[in-house]
């Protein structure tokens, strides 16, 4: 376990150079682009498909996934980008650092209520407006889920924010990120993000590699696994490592068929299903 | 200002514009110039604001010779419209028109070969400012 820390640490610090890369304060976005966004445009797309999750906890049914509603907003600084809110104090022409806040996901076992209903399409109400219902069994697997992983701690707020700050990264086609952040209801927990991600363009359509992991410190995972954990004493850090695997074609103006699959490996869940997939077949409609 | 106003504002400056210069010394015999055919279109310029994709306005254009001409109307970009006049001194045709485009007014002779008088109408965007989008490769959606 102390290897795998040691191995996260050592990614999250690999990344830190790459802020010093030469950067202008000039921005590349003057005509658009695909890593550009329009300032003041609020864009949501909605991916539609069959996808499952499976759930760390083995007792537990594996988590649907039918509809993911996306949405952004990007201001002049300030940005919203599906439950992310953030706002950019620099701008260069490689990077940008942003003070943000996240929602911490590890809620979405427990809670199985915002995020994973937003995973699911129920909860947002921009969505409700939309489309109708999901179908009813999806409804039921979550209430099963939410009812019997009822946590030690009782969690406060329906949603479990974290904030800090961002660095994000465009370096060619490699993107990075690093986000560090501190628990907004624990002083104590705190979580580090990484990750580099790298598009492969083939002869029809385009293959994304992300690999990255989360660094979470001690008080973060007993926060949220404390009934899981018993009387086990972690590590001061513990490192989930995943690997992302994402396919896109434009299909029309506004549809693209985008499978994705992702390995995640829980690290303080040794004693549970630490391997967390998550695979989705679908399409996502841009509107 | 109206519509209707602003087009017989221009009507008036053209008249003006033929009147004055016919009255000033020939260079060379009236028969051998050629005629001094203006021509004024309204509105000149077409804005997009960043909802509105293209333009789709009533034009009006409008000529006036120092002689009767024969001339006829086209528009660069929309070969399928054309008007034509024999004889006339001035002449004014009033269309509505989609286009996202610039478009070129052009009076022509009636075989369409030399340009007596051109205009151009212009489209202008509301510029669209862009920023960098952040790159989240950690979340499972980026």
């Amino acid at each position: 376990m102390r290897a795998r820390s040691i191995v996260g640490v050592a990614f999250v610090l690999s990344l830190a150079p790459m802020l010093s890369f030469a950067d202008s304060a000039a921005t590349t976005c003057t005509t658009g682009g695909q890593n550009c966004a329009e300032i003041g445009k609020f864009n949501f797309s909605i991916g539609v498909g069959a996808g499952l999750r499976t759930n760390p906890f083995p007792e537990q049914r594996n988590i649907p996934m039918v509809l993911m509603p996306q949405f952004s907003y990007y201001g002049r600084r300030f940005f919203l980008d599906n439950l992310d809110v953030g706002y950019t104090l620099y701008e260069g022409t490689h990077s940008q650092i942003s003070v943000l806040a996240t929602p911490g996901y590890d809620a979405a076992f427990f809670n199985g209520n915002s995020i994973l209903d937003a995973l699911l399409g129920e909860s947002l109400d921009v969505v409700q407006a939309a489309f109708p219902p999901v179908p009813s069994t999806v409804h039921e697997l979550d209430t099963t889920l939410r009812n019997s992983l009822t946590p030690k701690i009782h969690l406060p707020n329906d949603l479990h924010y974290l904030g800090g700050l961002e660095w994000s990264g465009g370096f060619g086609p490699v993107s990075t990120q690093l986000d560090v952040l501190r628990q907004a209801a624990s002083s104590a927990g705190f979580e580090v993000r990484a990750a580099v991600g790298a598009p492969l363009r083939l002869r029809r359509g385009t293959l994304s590699l992300n690999v990255g992991g989360t660094l979470k410190g001690r008080a973060y995972v007993e926060y949220y696994y404390e009934s899981y954990l018993g009387s086990r004493q972690l590590a001061t850090l513990g490192f989930d490592p995943f690997v992302t695997l994402r396919y896109s074609l434009s299909l029309t103006r506004h549809w693209r068929f985008e499978p994705f699959v992702q390995y995640e490996h829980y690290e303080h869940l040794e004693e549970l299903n630490n391997s967390v997939l998550t695979a989705f077949v679908g399409a996502v409609y841009d509107f | 200002m109206t519509s209707r106003w602003r087009s017989r504002l221009a009507a008036a400056a053209l008249q003006f514009g033929v009147c004055c210069s016919s009255l000033l010394p020939p260079i060379v015999s009236r028969a051998a110039a050629p005629a001094d055919v203006r021509l004024v279109i309204h509105p000149q310029v077409c804005t997009l604001s960043r909802h509105v994709q293209q333009c789709d306005i009533p034009i009006e254009a409008i000529w006036l010779s120092d002689r009767p001409e024969s001339l006829c109307l086209i528009i660069l970009q929309r070969r399928d419209i054309k008007q034509c006049w024999e004889n006339y001194r001035s002449g004014t045709y009033t269309i509505e028109l989609t286009f996202t485009h610039d478009l070129t007014f052009q009076l022509r002779d009636p075989k369409l070969q030399d340009v007596l008088a051109s205009e151009v109408l212009r489209v202008i965007r509301e510029a669209i400012q862009y920023r960098q989008r952040r790159r989240d490769v950690w979340d499972i959606f980026g």
